[in-house]
């Protein structure tokens, strides 16, 4: 698949490529419902005394299982469309991140004046401490 | 120490381990149900012929583990561990866009472990309480709903949108579920519950595959992406799992431990969500929020199910609650070894102070060994999930997920049913800010709305 220029879309918080993500959906359904389907099948053809609750609570492991080896598969195949950085270089990209997330500068500001000891400790450690206080005072500044 | 306490300390203590160091594995596993995997091994253990408060150290140890572990794949992946960690998806997602995963994990089992802690004896006390009572509490049950409901859309991004929302979004899920009804022979839970929790997945794949909004989702990099360092946020060589969480965090940790002993016969999922939504509601600050909210959600869903076993197990002898009718069904019925009619089981094969000393054992067997391991594994987990496991994978084991589990509970209508609500939920959580958390309450409040409102 790498002779074609990816197609990058954000799903759910990641990029993926489109035309891969198509595919693995309907590989991820198909598998864990045949895996299902399969499994109820012998499950009621060679246990026929057990309880249906009990074959069906097996059957959803199989299906299950289905669903783990199509994502091994995939996973195999597509590699993941995002760099992961060591240190933190850049700040403004996760100054956007906040504001996309949908924060409220003023309600930011309030609770880091507001935060105990341990949790300002605990967010610097983290090394977020930075990230949101400067997110408060940018934003106060703009208004 | 008499022969007889000697004789049932080791038995307590072999089957929690042995149940511990299998549900490590098991847990690892995500998406698996615990009544496909705790239950029959329960009655493989009765049917072999382990005494009374093994059994009981079995199961609970089997439980307690299986959370810790399963706790992983919920913050660092986002495939849920089980359908219990559905409601944790929302706030760990935000969680591993600021690079926290870890951290994420970390509050959830730390959560997780003094609410396991606490649970037991809050049980057994409650038990022999406030059993005469149950059945008042459970009637208070629907009122209650629609009060807290109403709130928590008030506190929602939609404010009066969502309080507006309310009651049609109650109309149309009991239509959906009388109509799963008709077509399956029985009303649907789960379905619903991931229909909801995924309603943002589904529109933003509608949204990509539409060439009319595509373009909104586009971009033109792969996306940067920090992970934060690694931090031992506990004094000490080993991890304590209440130096992990701050005081405020421990304080709700203890409130909502109390009221998922009480409200015992209320779905684990539901009280999740309801108490994610109220913390949520509380806190101010990201960061703040989104820790507080794991970390007592996870406590809830740990406490709820230990307090669902164990309150009707010593009060009644009879499974009265979600969890003891699907899980923990062996420990009431599990003939010829064990009955409910007559009640020939732990309930009367245990005194309460024994059903809550061999439990308290058996889940702190279960911490000791499980809790230490996934607090010292999260980071470089995290790590090597965020370099090797592709989206696309994780969102087709989801497509297979919503199928098998959907199917399973339902059969096709469930399917259908599912991705109905995902799509109208997801939608109005985009368009107007009807949160998840709004959503669920309106779902749960709905049978008994349509009841006091319409008659039906």
């Amino acid at each position: 698949m790498s002779e074609r220029k990816h197609q990058l879309v954000n799903i759910w918080g990641d990029a993926v490529d489109l035309r891969e993500l198509l595919i693995g959906l309907a590989i991820g359904s198909a598998f864990g419902y045949a895996a299902y389907v399969l499994a109820f099948g012998a499950l009621t053809r060679y246990f026929p005394a057990q309880g249906e609750a009990l074959i069906k609570g097996y059957a959803l492991l199989g299906g299950i299982v289905g669903c783990v080896v199509a994502a091994v598969l995939i996973g195999l195949f597509v590699s993941p469309k995002r760099h992961v950085r060591a240190a933190d270089d850049d700040a403004t990209d996760r100054t956007d991140l906040l504001r996309t997330l949908g924060l409220d500068p003023e309600e930011e500001r309030q609770a880091l004046e507001d935060a105990s000891p341990k949790l300002i400790r605990e967010m610097k450690q983290l090394q977020v401490y930075d990230l949101f206080a400067d997110f408060a005072r940018s934003e106060r500044e703009e208004d | 120490m008499g022969p007889e306490l000697l004789h049932g300390i080791v038995w307590c203590l072999g089957s929690s381990l042995l149940a511990t160091v299998i549900f490590l594995f098991v847990g690892l596993i995500p998406g698996t149900s615990e009544t496909a995997t705790i239950a029959p091994a329960t009655l493989l253990v009765i049917l072999l012929g382990f005494p009374p408060h093994a059994v009981l150290s079995f199961c609970l140890a089997a439980i307690a583990t299986k959370h810790l572990v399963h706790a992983i794949s919920t913050a660092i992946i986002g495939v849920p561990g089980d359908n219990m960690a559905i409601p944790m998806l929302e706030p760990s997602a935000k969680l591993r866009a600021l690079g926290l995963p870890h951290i994420a994990l970390q509050k959830m089992i730390s959560g997780g472990v003094v609410a396991l802690l606490m649970i037991v004896p809050i049980s057994v006390a409650l038990a022999t309480l406030l059993a005469p009572f149950g059945e008042l509490i459970q009637r208070m049950v629907g009122p209650i709903f629609v009060i807290v409901g109403v709130m928590l859309s008030y506190s929602s991004p939609g404010r009066w949108a969502s309080v507006a929302l309310f009651l049609p979004y109650g109309v149309a899920m009991q239509g959906l579920n009388r109509m799963a009804l008709s077509g399956s022979g029985h009303g649907l839970t789960i379905s619903f519950m991931l229909g909801m929790a995924l309603g943002p997945m589904f529109i933003d794949v509608l949204t990509a595959l539409s060439p009319v909004s595509r373009d909104r989702l586009k971009i033109d990099k792969p996306r940067e992406i920090w992970l934060a360092p690694e931090v031992k946020l506990w004094s000490g060589s080993i991890p304590k799992p209440w130096s992990v969480l701050t005081a405020r965090q421990l304080v709700y940790v203890f409130m909502t431990s109390v009221a998922s002993a009480i409200a015992f016969s209320f779905t684990a999922i539901g009280m999740t969500f309801l108490v994610g939504g109220v913390v949520e509601s509380r806190v101010k600050g990201y960061y703040n929020k989104l820790t507080t909210a794991l970390s007592t959600m996870n406590a809830t869903t740990e406490s709820t199910y230990i307090a669902e076993v164990l309150v009707p197990l010593i009060a009644f002898g009879i499974p009265l609650s979600p969890i003891s009718l699907t899980v923990a069904l062996p420990l009431f019925n599990a003939p010829p070894v064990y009955t409910t009619e007559p009640v020939n089981n732990l309930h009367n094969l245990l005194s309460p102070l024994e059903a809550g000393a061999y439990g308290l054992l058996a889940v702190t067997v279960a911490s000791l060994i499980a809790y230490p391991i996934v607090m010292r594994y999260a980071r470089p987990a995290s790590e090597w999930v965020m370099n090797k496991v592709a989206q696309e994978a994780v969102l087709a084991m989801f497509a297979g997920l919503v199928v098998v589990i959907s199917f399973y509970e339902g059969g096709p209508i469930g399917i259908a049913v599912t991705a109905t609500v995902g799509i109208l939920g997801g939608t109005l959580a985009k368009a107007v800010g009807f949160n998840i958390a709004a959503q669920m309450m309106s779902y749960f409040a709905a049978a008994w709305m349509m009841q006091a409102l319409f008659g039906i």
